[in-house]
C-alpha cells in the first residue's frame, strides 16, 4: 500500500462519517420525534374513540337525537295549530258578523208580526 | 509500472463510486422515511382534530341534554294548552254555526214569501201541543189577519205618524177570501165567521163548532188556506196569528197549551220571491261529514225563477275554492249525493270526486241563467239569481279508517242526582268499552252527548277518548250544569266550567231523553257500527 492510497482511503472514510454525523443522524433524530409523537397521538385517538362509541355515549347521542325530533315535531304541530286558530278566530269573527246583520234583520222583521192577543 | 498504476486507480474509482452510490442510497431512504412519517403525523393530526370536534360536540350535548328535556316537556304543555284552545274555538264556531242556522231559519221564514193574487195558498201554519197531563178536546179556533202596508207599518200607521191622528175607520184590504182550515188529516173547518176591526184593520177568522182531540203530550199541525183575491193590494203585507181556541172537558188553561207559528207573515206579490230550503234531512247539526262516505243533500227550490237552471257546489270557507257536485239540474230537481274524498281514494273514483281536506264547508244551491254554470270571467248570457237561503255549512271530517276490528259501545251513562233539578249541578259519568278484538289505533274518536228533547236534538256537549285496547275500557266523568238561563244549550260555561244539559223542566217531572253517541264522526272502521249509542231517560225537578 502506498501512502497515497491511504490518504485516498481516509478522505472516503472521513466523506462517509461527514455524512453520517451531520445528515443521516439528525434525520433519525427527527423520525424518531416523529414516531413518539404518532405513538402519543394514537392512544390520545383511541381514548377519545372508547370515549365516544361506549354504549353510555350512544345512549346519550340517540336520545338526544330523539328528543331533538320530538321536539321538532311538536313545534312544527304547534306552528300549524296556532295557524288553524287563527283561521278559525277569523272564521268565528266572520260568523259573529253574520250572525249579527241576521240578529238585526230578524229583529226588523218581527217588529211587523202580530200584537199580542187580546 | 505504469500498468500497477492504472490498476490502482481504477480500484480507487470504484471504491469512490461505491461509496458515493452507497451514501446517496441511504440519505435517500431516510429522507424518504422522514416524508412518510411527517405525512402520517398530518393525518393523525386531522382525525385528532375531528375527534375533538366530536367530542366537544357530545359534551355539548351531554350539558344540554336535560334543558333540552326541560323544553320538550314545556313545548309538550304548550301545545296541549293550544290543542285544548283550538277544540274550544272549534266548539265556539260550532254553536255560533247552530244560532247562525236558527236565525237563517227564522228569517228566511219571514222575510220569503210572498203570493200572487189569484193564487190559493196555505197562508199559515202552526203546532199546538197538549200538556203530558192532559188531552185537550179544542172548537171554535180563531185566528187573526193584521194589515201591514208595504214599508211594515200597521195599517192606519202611516197616517197616524203623518197627520198625528189615527183613521177611525181602515177599510178592509179584502186581500183574502175564502178561507179553510186544515189539520194533517184533513179538513176540519171551512167557511168561518170573519169579523173586521176598522180601528187596527185586523180581521178576526173564527172556525166554529170544530171538532178536533189532541191526546196528552202529543202535538198537531194547523194550517190556514185562504184564496188570495183577485184585486188583493202589491205590496200589502199580512201577518196571521192565533186568537185562541175554547177547550172542552174542564181543561181551560191556554198558557198550558205549547203552541209553535211558522211563517206568520207574508207579502201579496206580482212575482213570487224565490227561495231554497233545505230539507230537515240535511241538518248536519255540527256533525262532521267524514271523507269517503257518500252523503246526500236535499232541497227545494220554492217559486224557482223562468229559465233558472241550478249548480250545487262545495266552497271551502277558508280557501273559497269551490267544487262543483252538480249542475245544468232544473228546479225541480230536489237532491244530488256525493261523496267528499281524500286525493287516494279520488286517484281511482270515477265522478263527484273532490279532494276535500278538514275544513268548514259551504254547500250551496245556485240558481243560474246560462249554457252552463261559471264561477269566472263568464260569458254573455250567464246571469246568477239572487235567492234566499241558498247555502248550509258543514264540516268535514279527516278521517281515514285503520282498524278493522275494534268494536266501541257506551257500557253505561249515568247522570246523578236523579231527577236532576232545574237549575242544579251534579256528576255525569260514561263508560265506554272496546268489545271488538283490536285494539283501537285513532287519536281523535269523539263521543257527544245530546238532550233529544228537543226537536233535531240540542248538543249538550262532546269531547275525545283515548286510544282503547281490546276489551278495555275508559270511563269519563264530567261536572254538569243545568241552567238554561244562563247559558245556550251546549254552550260551555267559561266561569265554572260546566255544560248546560238544557232539560225541559215543565212540567215538573218532564222525562227528558239524554243519548250519548261514540265515534260520531265515524273514524274507526268497527265490527259492529250499529252499537254506539245509549240513551238515558232523565227526569227533572223543579
Amino acid at each position: 500500500m502506498t501512502q497515497r492510497s491511504i490518504l485516498f482511503f481516509i478522505i472516503i472514510l472521513a466523506g462517509v462519517a461527514v455524512n453520517y454525523i451531520f445528515y443521516i443522524t439528525p434525520l433519525q433524530k427527527e423520525i424518531s420525534g416523529f414516531e413518539s409523537t404518532i405513538s402519543s397521538q394514537r392512544a390520545k385517538l383511541s381514548i377519545i374513540e372508547t370515549k365516544l362509541s361506549g354504549p353510555e355515549a350512544q345512549k346519550i347521542v340517540s336520545e338526544y337525537a330523539d328528543i331533538e325530533k320530538t321536539l321538532s315535531e311538536l313545534l312544527s304541530e304547534k306552528e300549524t295549530t296556532v295557524q288553524s286558530i287563527g283561521d278559525l278566530d277569523r272564521e268565528i269573527a266572520a260568523t259573529e258578523l253574520e250572525i249579527l246583520s241576521l240578529t238585526s234583520e230578524n229583529d226588523a222583521l218581527t217588529k211587523v208580526t202580530l200584537p199580542p192577543l187580546p | 509500472m505504469t500498468s500497477l498504476k492504472t490498476k490502482h486507480s481504477i480500484i480507487a474509482g470504484f471504491i469512490l463510486g461505491v461509496t458515493i452510490f452507497g451514501c446517496v442510497s441511504i440519505n435517500l431512504y431516510y429522507l424518504k422515511k422522514q416524508r412518510d412519517i411527517r405525512a402520517a403525523n398530518t393525518v393523525l393530526s386531522e382525525k385528532i382534530k375531528e375527534s375533538e370536534l366530536l367530542l366537544r360536540s357530545f359534551e355539548e350535548k351531554t350539558t344540554l341534554l336535560p334543558s333540552l328535556k326541560m323544553t320538550l316537556a314545556s313545548t309538550s304543555a304548550e301545545l296541549e294548552k293550544v290543542r285544548m284552545d283550538k277544540t274550544d274555538r272549534k266548539n265556539k264556531l260550532l254553536n255560533l254555526q247552530k244560532q247562525k242556522k236558527d236565525l237563517e231559519k227564522s228569517t228566511e221564514s219571514l222575510r220569503s214569501r210572498t203570493f200572487p193574487p189569484g193564487a190559493e195558498r196555505l197562508v199559515f201554519a202552526m203546532t199546538l201541543k197538549a200538556p203530558s197531563s192532559a188531552s185537550l178536546s179544542l172548537s171554535n179556533l180563531g185566528f187573526g189577519d193584521q194589515l201591514y202596508d208595504e214599508e211594515g207599518l200597521i195599517a192606519g200607521e202611516k197616517e197616524f205618524r203623518q197627520t198625528g191622528t189615527r183613521p177611525s175607520n181602515i177599510p178592509n184590504s179584502g186581500d183574502l177570501e175564502t178561507f179553510e182550515l186544515w189539520d194533517e188529516d184533513g179538513l176540519v173547518g171551512r167557511e168561518p165567521t170573519l169579523q173586521y176591526s176598522a180601528w187596527i184593520g185586523r180581521l178576526s177568522i173564527n172556525f166554529q163548532k170544530v171538532r178536533i182531540y189532541i191526546p196528552a203530550g202529543k202535538m198537531k199541525k194547523f194550517y190556514l188556506k185562504a184564496k188570495i183575491s183577485e184585486s188583493a193590494k202589491i205590496g200589502n203585507r199580512h201577518g196571521i196569528g192565533f186568537n185562541g181556541a175554547d177547550f172542552a172537558g174542564g181543561f181551560h188553561d191556554q198558557n198550558e197549551v205549547e203552541k209553535t207559528v211558522i211563517a206568520p207573515i207574508f207579502s201579496i206579490g206580482n212575482t213570487p220571491t224565490p227561495s231554497v230550503q233545505f230539507y230537515p234531512d240535511f241538518e248536519f247539526n255540527g256533525m262532521p261529514w267524514p271523507l269517503n262516505k257518500s252523503r246526500t243533500v236535499y232541497w227545494q227550490v220554492i217559486n224557482p225563477p223562468k229559465d233558472a237552471k241550478i249548480a250545487v257546489v262545495l266552497q271551502n270557507l277558508l280557501t273559497k275554492e269551490t267544487y262543483v257536485m252538480k249542475e245544468n239540474l232544473s228546479p225541480y230537481d230536489r237532491h244530488v249525493t256525493t261523496s267528499p274524498s281524500s286525493t287516494k281514494h279520488c286517484l281511482s273514483a270515477n265522478t263527484n270526486c273532490f279532494s276535500l281536506s278538514f275544513a268548514l264547508y259551504n254547500v250551496k244551491v245556485v240558481l243560474y241563467r246560462g249554457e252552463q254554470y261559471c264561477e269566472k270571467n263568464c260569458p254573455e248570457g250567464f246571469d246568477v239569481v239572487s235567492v234566499a237561503g241558498t247555502s248550509k255549512s258543514f264540516l268535514i271530517g279527516p278521517q281515514e279508517k285503520y282498524s278493522q276490528n275494534a268494536d266501541l259501545i257506551v257500557k253505561s251513562f249515568e247522570l246523578t242526582p236523579s231527577p236532576f233539578m232545574w237549575k242544579g249541578k251534579g256528576t255525569l259519568t260514561i263508560v265506554f268499552k272496546n268489545i271488538g278484538t283490536e285494539p283501537v289505533t285513532e287519536n281523535n274518536i269523539r263521543f257527544r252527548t245530546h238532550n233529544i228533547h228537543y226537536l233535531g236534538g240540542i248538543m249538550v256537549f262532546d269531547n275525545y277518548i283515548p286510544k282503547i285496547p281490546a276489551g278495555g275500557e275508559f270511563v269519563y266523568t264530567q261536572t254538569i250544569d243545568n241552567d238554561p238561563p244562563k247559558l245556550a244549550p251546549g254552550e260551555i260555561n267559561t266561569t265554572y266550567k260546566y255544560y248546560s244539559l238544557a232539560l225541559s223542566c215543565s212540567p215538573e217531572g218532564t222525562a227528558n231523553t239524554l243519548q250519548t253517541i261514540i265515534d260520531v264522526d265515524n273514524v274507526v272502521a268497527e265490527i259492529d257500527e250499529q252499537n254506539n249509542l245509549i240513551e238515558k231517560i232523565i227526569y227533572c225537578k223543579s
